[in-house]
This record gives C-alpha cells, structure tokens and sequence, in this order.
C-alpha cells in the first residue's frame, strides 16, 4: 500500500499535542485520508511518497519511503 | 425566469450573542417577521416556506409551526451554507411554477450561546474518522495546502482576504470583529490547522437572517427597490474532502457558469460580490471558479486592496464571515447584502451598485451556489 502524499494539514487541537491529517493517492489510484508517522506534523510535505501499515486499532497510517 | 421575482423584505436578527434562552427557532421567526414587516406583509400572506439549520432538521416544518403557517409549498433543503441560495433558486421555480406566490426564506442559530452540546452529531465518514480531521476547518485545510504547493499561494495571500474583510467590517457598526487587523497580525495569530491560523478562520456567532421573495409584479407594489433575481443555481461535487475530485477547483464553477448564464451577464458586469468567506481561502477559489480571474491567480489577485474597500472589486462589503458574524451558516448574511447594496443600504455601500452576487458555500467545499441580483436598470 504505496502512495503519494496528495495534500497536508497539522490539527492543532486546544490542549493537545498537534497531530498530521493528509490525503494520500495510493498507486492503485485512489484517494484517502491518513497520517504519516515518524515526521514531525509539520514536515509532512505534498509530494512525499510514504508506505501504508497497520497503525493502533487496525488503523492504516503512512511511514515515509 | 430572469428578473421574474425580486427580494421584496429582509431582515437579519439575534447577530453577535442571541438574547438569553433563545433557540434556533427563536432567532430564525424573529427574522421572518422582521422580513415579512420590511415587505410590508403578514404571516397570513405566505404560502412558502424555505429553511435549513443544522440546529433544527425539520427547520421549514417548525418554522411553518411556530409562524402559524400551513404553506402549500416547503422546502427544508440542506446544502449547508449554500442552502439560502438554493432556496432562493427554488422559490424562483416554485413562483414561476405556480406553486406559491410568497416564499419565506429563513435562517437562525444559536449555536454561539448554545455550544456544540446542543448541535446535532456532524456527519463523519467512517474512512476519515479514524485520523480525526477537526471539521471542518482540516478539509478546507487541506484544499488550501493544494493551492499554495500547486499555485504558490502564500499565508500573506490568504491574509489579505481576512484585512479586507476587516476593513469592511470597521465601517459596519453591527460587525462581531471592528479592531484594526493588519497582515502581520494574521500571520502570527495562533494556528489553528495549518496553514489558518485562528484570523483566517471564520467567527462564532448567533444570529439569523429572512427574505420575502414574490414575483416582479408584486414587488414593485411593496418596495421601491426590488432586488430582482436575474441568475441562481446550485451545484455539488462530493460531502467528505477525500471525494473532492479536485482540491483546488469546486463547483462553483458549474454554478457560476449556469446562473451568469441565466442572468445574460458575464463577471465584468458585476458590481459588488458576497462571497461565502467561512475561511480565507474560500474567496480566492471561487474568484477563480466564477471567473473572476484565471485558476491560480487568486492569490495575487486579492493583494493590493483590490477587494477592501476603495478597490475595483468590492468582495464581502459588511465584513463577511471573518469579521461581520457567522452564526453556523453565513449564506443568507451574504443574499441580504447582497440585496442591500441594490437598496442603497450597505455600510460599506459602493457607488453605483447594479449587479450583485452572492455566491454561497456549505460543508468542506462541497456544495456550491450562485445568485445574481439586480436593480430596475438590470431588467
């Protein structure tokens, strides 16, 4: 489950540590949302290509490549 | 169809913080009667009913309720923010179709004094929910992160759409947000999602607003200003942000070109725009979507004072819903400039105002529609 990262936004929730939202194009053509891991939020850039895993709760979340 | 009904009555009522213990309800009758006695019409005189509130599903019905009108025509469309201007669409076909000759179009909230207790559960897709996008401010997020890697649109870009709005709203005694507020101060305001920051988002309010529609006719004998509808339609493309088909067009571009259609009329005809301001980007996509500049000049586009005051495009001349109020829904805030720019009636009042539009947006970029207004020299 490859892709690229589509578009990027850090939530800055009042009292709570900010935290990716994105929007991934996976290779086989669809788009969804995710988080990538392993980056600080804000370095999460348009364009990166990242590498789906299961996340806490099953959740996919995104590793860069 | 076009200039075959007109705004005869409006009103706005409850802006900023509602009186104590109001509800939605409260706030949205207290607007149709202000509307309804603008046009110098009683309830008795309404046969259509048109309203959609987040805060009341049924909103038609409990209007209809509490007003002691049983309407042969009722339309409780939700299409968010855009919903007035659905309505307004609508109450053109169902007038023109016979199907009533008075149509009340009506909104309220409370959702300022009330809180997000007493809001409905949002809709959520079950595929996003688990990354907890903070709706809607991400999504909007998201399309604007698009914009600046596509188009290199930059915060200061988005910035001066939230300074223009503040410069309306300072001539406007009834705006929520009247200090001074420059570029800088919106740069370094706390972030909210990048890239808003809490300046470019829009303000929390109370409030509601109403519009008496009855055909030309009719009009002419209530008022002495009509505001004739010359184009209206609607469109959307998607509810949840991952099923946008493209972040940085919406479609505002279909509804644009469809009602500019409708109206004979092209965007070098308009006068005054209200354009549905829920966050600093939503102006600049939809002066591209409607043609008002080239995809992805925008952001350039709004620089320079060209949509505050004394600038050649006058954009959201109360202070829209950045600085002027934003009870949940800001649609009818903006169809009620709108129309009072064409009644001489605006704080922020241009010369010569002909040609009005009011473009409203509802959801996460999802629905979309326009309206073009016109004085008596436009027919």
């Amino acid at each position: 489950m490859r892709g690229v990262v589509h578009a990027t936004t850090v939530v800055r929730p009042r009292g709570e540590e900010p935290y990716n939202v994105c929007l991934v194009d996976l290779d086989d053509g669809v788009r969804v949302m995710g988080r990538v891991e392993g980056l600080a939020p804000q370095d999460v850039t348009i364009g990166l290509r990242v590498q789906g895993r299961a996340g806490e709760d099953g959740v996919v979340v995104y590793d860069p490549v | 169809m076009r200039g075959a009904i007109a705004i005869a009555g409006l009103a706005e009522y409850g802006l900023g913080i509602a009186p104590p213990g109001s509800t939605a309800l409260d706030v949205m009758e207290h607007a149709a009667r202000g509307a309804l006695a603008d046009a110098g019409l009683t309830t008795a005189d309404v046969d259509g009913l048109f309203a959609a509130s987040s805060q009341l599903p049924w909103a038609s019905v409990n209007l209809g309720e509490r007003l002691g009108v049983q309407p042969r025509y009722s339309d409780s469309t939700m299409l968010g923010g855009a919903s007035p201007m659905a309505h307004l669409h609508h109450a053109a076909l169902a007038i023109a179709g016979g199907a009533c000759e008075v149509a009340l179009i009506a909104y309220g909230s409370a959702q300022r004094s009330v809180g997000r207790e007493g809001a409905p559960p949002r809709e959520v897709d079950p595929a996003e929910a688990p990354y907890r996008p903070l709706n809607p401010v991400a999504s909007y997020a998201l399309a604007a992160s698009r914009h600046m890697y596509e188009f290199g649109t930059t915060r200061e870009q988005l910035a001066a759409v939230a300074v223009a709005a503040r410069q309306w709203a300072r001539a406007n005694p009834g705006a929520w947000s009247r200090d001074e507020l420059t570029i800088s101060d919106v740069l370094a305001a706390p972030m909210v999602c990048d890239p808003f920051g809490v300046r470019d988002c829009c303000l929390v309010t109370d409030g509601g607003a109403a519009v008496v529609v009855v055909d030309a006719q009719r009009a002419r004998s209530l008022t002495d200003r009509p505001a004739y509808l010359l184009g209206a339609a609607e469109a959307h493309s998607h509810r949840h942000i991952s099923h946008m088909p493209d972040l940085t067009t919406t479609s505002a571009v279909q509804s644009g070109e469809r009602a500019f259609a409708m109206a004979g009329l092209t965007p070098s005809d308009v006068d005054v725009l209200q354009l549905y301001d829920a966050f600093t980007i939503t102006p600049i996509l939809f002066l591209e979507d409607l043609g008002f500049c080239a995809k992805g000049e925008g952001g350039p586009f709004v620089t320079g004072g060209r949509i505050a005051p004394g600038g050649e495009l006058p954009v959201n001349t109360n202070g829209g819903g950045l600085s002027y109020q934003h009870p949940g829904m800001y649609g009818l805030l903006a169809l009620v400039e709108a129309a009072r720019q064409l009644r001489g009636e605006s704080t922020g009042q241009i010369d010569d105002a002909h040609v009005a539009l009011a473009h409203g947006n509802g959801g996460v970029l999802s629905t979309q529609c326009t309206v073009l207004l016109g004085d008596e020299s436009t027919l």
